[in-house]
């Protein structure tokens, strides 16, 4: 008996107890250690961690076929099915390193993202609205990015020697018809949208995917926030006016409210004004966006935008010798709704619509212009997530665009363009391995106007280089439909075309990012015309041609300096194109060779002050100077400016107050933009000529925010 | 004897069987002992690596991922202060993913328990060093946001107070932080740990020493 009771004890007590080592060592692919692994059974407390030289030792009382897996931070989990009764120690398990966000291969070529979530992005959007000489506008922001131009006159983005028309926004994946308030000539404007708006935004100055059409140079696309985090509301009031804005936070969604109004009356009393305003300029402005999570991943966004422009000022036009009134009213409505969600573990849908309406009246000496500009999209795309290293989207948009021109002078010209523009896009990326990946995408476009179908290749790779290095190349064809303003009269034009070749050296360590770009881009089928605004179809061609060449340098650092942030943008451009009425090819009135910003960022935290200074140069631009034989051959001298903005926060009655200030060309530099001459000459026989000047000279805003 | 026999058999069975819950308990408490007396940062990886063995092992247990995820962010802080500043970034930033990833497991078992809210707004201010002005603002903010939904949950959970006062003494007096908001809620914090008990012997008990620490400081 008392046999039994020991054997069963014993039995038990093995069944229980029996324990047996594994022993080994974890390294990485090159054979180095790799320390404090977690090195288990699957499916059991059983496991151990390596030590300092990688070893281990695995005590276990499991028998049998088992699973052993090793795992470490940073290394992809290594799983292996082993027989712990025939097992033979020392094991050698190799770990192989992650792709993390961090570490990815990513095709960067012509893209600056700002994002707050993404590592890879290179902005946040905190960034973009506390940029000094931006002003609060995303377009001012990404203006101090290599690739863009200072045309100070017209406040739009420029790149790479295009055109401003040559850059589209998107909104939620849907092109924006009117993205910039309208305005007057040598007024500066901004864009509609204030850069809170956006949780991420995307700035390409080339190359970009094939999920983006009907822009020749480059593209803006913006991300709406997602739901509110939390109940806000706000009253701020400025020296240009004031805001309100209100928010509300509920389980599943949100919803945002904002107006604005502002009056330039006190800012052009303030500032002496190069402009002889008879109504300063006065903007109404409300905004609202609705969220709502639908399912699990479900997210419906609703967006709507409304406002209203007024201005009126005695137009100098030098080259009549006349002071002529011109006003401007311009009535815009943008609403946007957009639907993402995850269908299934591979699949995510995108869809969404948008609706806009422009109506702009300008009255020129008397002779009214009405200019209507109405826009639908529809898009729709999907993506398959068909592994970790493949992916493919495909979709397609319509877009129609209603356009319309009406001219009184002793009878009524209308003018009218109808467009439906259909297209589909197909887009592969490939990681061919943890170093490279490839992307290729076709867009096929066509216009129902234009009757031209099109389809678009586009290619880009990239290849890291190191661990913290990597290259990136991109070449792709673009088309862009020729402006309404020349279609009205034309409509035998044909797109106007963009090759884009690009390639790009990165190097990004913690907060400090280094790039260089060279790119070439090819222009062709440009439209010329004889005289601007010809009635006659003949006098536009599609002759028209250029290149635009150049090298652009980025450093950012945030690391180095105590509570710091700078980057420091420069672009090098070589361009020339025959377009418009220009006789021969020649570098276009807007482009300068150099351009440079310096943007800095501090944070004072004993002041309770958030400052920034931001420097741009650019060189001088062609003017034609009609005093001298050739063509385009003046140069105006380099522009320089100086901004700088100020913000102290503290507490007022218990809440949030804060004191914002904001000032622009704060050294007050006489910048010229170009030259306008008369149309005849003197009696010596000379083109009297007046510079293009800013608006005004040093100016600065003042804002103060109380949150409620 | 047959009787014993069978006696014995029984318990000899069940210290076999004893094994989910009391095998699960006695491999928590040790795990959080060790946890709590590391000393290097090699530790805290080893403890997190067996509350991450046991939250595999177990499957349904938000615990062990909450302190595994605990670990790695109290190690974030000690990384952060090391000499080889490049290194230790990366890892920490890297830890912290890892963190955040087995919370996000943990969440998305037990989303309405206080304590894994308190536990994110614990991890964000480990981003924010990381990239302070970059980070600062957002996360800021949704880490008074974390607090706030662990507060609804349970507004007797003293680590919330902790946590806000400690990250109140830390933000300046222009953006409602300073000592003297900061004391008041130290105090309330101290209040809850003393009122605090919970049944279950693994429950999360960290803070009152530091909150104490805090208070003292601030004398």
């Amino acid at each position: 008996m008392r046999i039994l009771v020991i054997t069963i004890i014993g039995w038990l007590g093995i069944s229980c107890m029996a324990q047996q080592s594994i022993t080994g060592t974890v390294t990485d692919r090159k054979g180095n250690p790799v320390l404090y692994a977690n090195v288990y059974i699957e499916g059991s407390y059983d496991g151990t961690t390596t030590d300092t030289t990688g070893a281990f030792k695995l005590s276990t009382t499991l028998m049998g076929r088992q699973v052993v897996v090793a795992s470490f931070i940073g290394f992809e989990k290594q799983m292996q099915e082993m027989d712990l009764d025939t097992l033979r120690s020392p094991l050698v398990i190799i770990l192989r390193e992650a792709v993390s966000e961090l570490n990815e291969v990513v095709i960067t070529a012509g893209i600056f993202s700002a994002s707050d979530e993404k590592k890879s992005a290179t902005l946040s959007s905190f960034d973009i609205a506390t940029t000094a000489s931006a002003v609060g506008d995303i377009y001012g922001a990404y203006a101090t990015m290599p690739g863009s131009q200072k045309v100070g006159e017209e406040g739009m983005l420029f790149v790479r020697g295009g055109e401003s028309y040559e850059t589209k926004t998107y909104m939620d994946g849907m092109v924006v018809q009117s993205p910039y308030f309208s305005s007057m000539p040598n007024i500066p404007t901004r864009g509609r949208f204030s850069p809170l708006l956006f949780s991420e935004t995307l700035f390409s100055t080339g190359g970009y995917s094939a999920e983006y059409g009907h822009a020749l140079s480059s593209i803006v696309d913006l991300t709406t926030n997602g739901l509110e985090t939390e109940d806000k509301a706000s009253v701020a009031v400025m020296t240009v006016g004031a805001n309100a804005s209100w928010a509300k936070r509920w389980e599943k969604s949100s919803l945002a409210v904002t107006g604005l109004y502002a009056n330039s009356a006190l800012q052009n009393r303030l500032f002496k004004q190069n402009v002889d305003w008879i109504k300063d300029p006065v903007l109404g402005d409300g905004m609202m966006m609705f969220r709502q999570q639908i399912g699990e991943n479900g997210l419906l966004k609703s967006f709507c935008s409304f406002n209203s422009m007024t201005m009126q000022m005695n137009y100098d036009n030098f080259e009549a010798g006349t002071m002529d009134d011109m006003q401007m009213t311009d009535l815009n409505l943008y609403a946007n709704s957009s639907y993402s969600d995850q269908l299934s573990e591979k699949w995510l849908i995108r869809t969404g619509v948008a609706f806009s309406r422009d109506s702009e009246k300008i009255n020129y000496a008397g002779i009214p212009v009405t200019t209507l500009n109405n826009g639908t999209s529809l898009k729709l795309t999907f993506t398959h997530l068909t592994s970790k290293k493949l992916k493919t989207r495909f979709g397609g948009d319509i877009n129609r665009g209603l356009y319309s021109q009406s001219v009184t002078t002793d009878s009524t010209i209308r003018m009218e363009l109808n467009d439906i523009q259909p297209s589909l896009f197909l887009e592969t990326e490939w990681k061919l391995s943890k170093n490279l990946a490839l992307r290729a995408g076709i867009r096929a476009e066509h216009s129902s106007f234009l009757q031209e179908p099109g389809f678009l290749p586009r290619v880009s790779a990239a290849y890291k280089t190191g661990t913290y290095s990597q290259v990136s190349f991109a070449w792709g064809k673009y088309r862009q439909k020729p402006e309404n303003e020349y279609l009205q009269f034309a409509p035998a034009l044909s797109h106007e075309r963009a090759d884009h070749y690009i390639f790009n050296f990165q190097y990004r360590k913690q907060q400090r990012t280094f790039r260089v770009e060279g790119y070439l881009k090819q222009y062709d089928q440009l439209v010329k015309y004889t005289s601007l605004y010809s009635p006659v179809a003949a006098d536009y061609s599609n002759n028209g041609h250029g290149t635009a060449r150049g090298i652009d340098l980025f450093w950012r650092d945030s690391e180095s300096l105590r509570s710091s942030d700078y980057w420091i943008s420069y672009s090098f451009l070589n361009t020339s194109r025959d377009y418009q009425d220009y006789p021969e090819s020649t570098v276009p009135s807007f482009a300068s060779a150099h351009n440079l910003s310096v943007v800095y960022k501090r944070f004072f935290e004993r002041l309770r002050t958030f400052g920034g200074v931001t420097y741009s140069f650019a060189s001088g631009r062609p003017y034609n100077d009609m005093n001298t034989p050739g063509f385009m051959d003046g140069r105006t001298k380099p522009y320089h400016d100086i901004s700088l903005n100020l913000t102290y926060v503290t507490t007022l009655f218990n809440r949030d107050f804060i004191i914002h200030l904001n000032i622009t060309n704060l050294l007050g530099f006489n910048n010229v933009y170009g030259y306008q001459y008369a149309a005849v000459p003197d009696e010596r026989g000379r083109y009297p000529s007046q510079a293009i000047v800013p608006t005004t000279g040093t100016q600065a805003i003042l804002m103060f925010m109380l949150s409620l | 004897m047959k009787t014993n026999l069978l006696i014995l058999t029984i318990g000899l069975f069940s210290i076999c069987v004893w094994g989910q819950e009391e095998r699960y308990t006695t491999a928590m408490l040790s795990t959080i002992e060790k946890m709590d007396q590391a000393s290097e940062p090699g530790e805290l990886i080893e403890s997190a690596n067996r509350f991450e063995r046991i939250a595999k092992a177990e499957k349904s247990r938000w615990m062990p991922y909450y302190y595994a995820s605990y670990s790695l962010i109290v190690m974030s802080f000690d990384e952060n202060d090391g000499g080889r500043k490049d290194l230790v970034l990366d890892r920490a930033q890297e830890l912290l993913d890892q963190a955040l990833e087995l919370l996000d497991q943990a969440l998305e078992l037990e989303p309405e328990e206080s304590e894994l809210h308190v536990l994110q707004a614990f991890l964000y201010p480990s981003r924010i060093m990381v990239d302070p002005m970059g980070r600062g603002m957002i996360y800021i903010e949704k880490m008074f946001g974390s607090l706030q939904r662990a507060k609804t949950l349970n507004p007797e959970n003293p680590r919330i107070y902790f946590l806000e006062g400690v990250n109140k003494l830390n933000l300046p007096p222009s953006m409602g932080g300073g000592a003297d908001v900061a004391r008041p809620i130290l105090e309330e914090a101290l209040i809850k740990f003393e009122a605090f008990t919970n049944e279950d012997p693994l429950w999360p008990n960290w803070g009152e020493e530091a909150t104490r620490a805090e208070l003292e400081k601030l004398q």
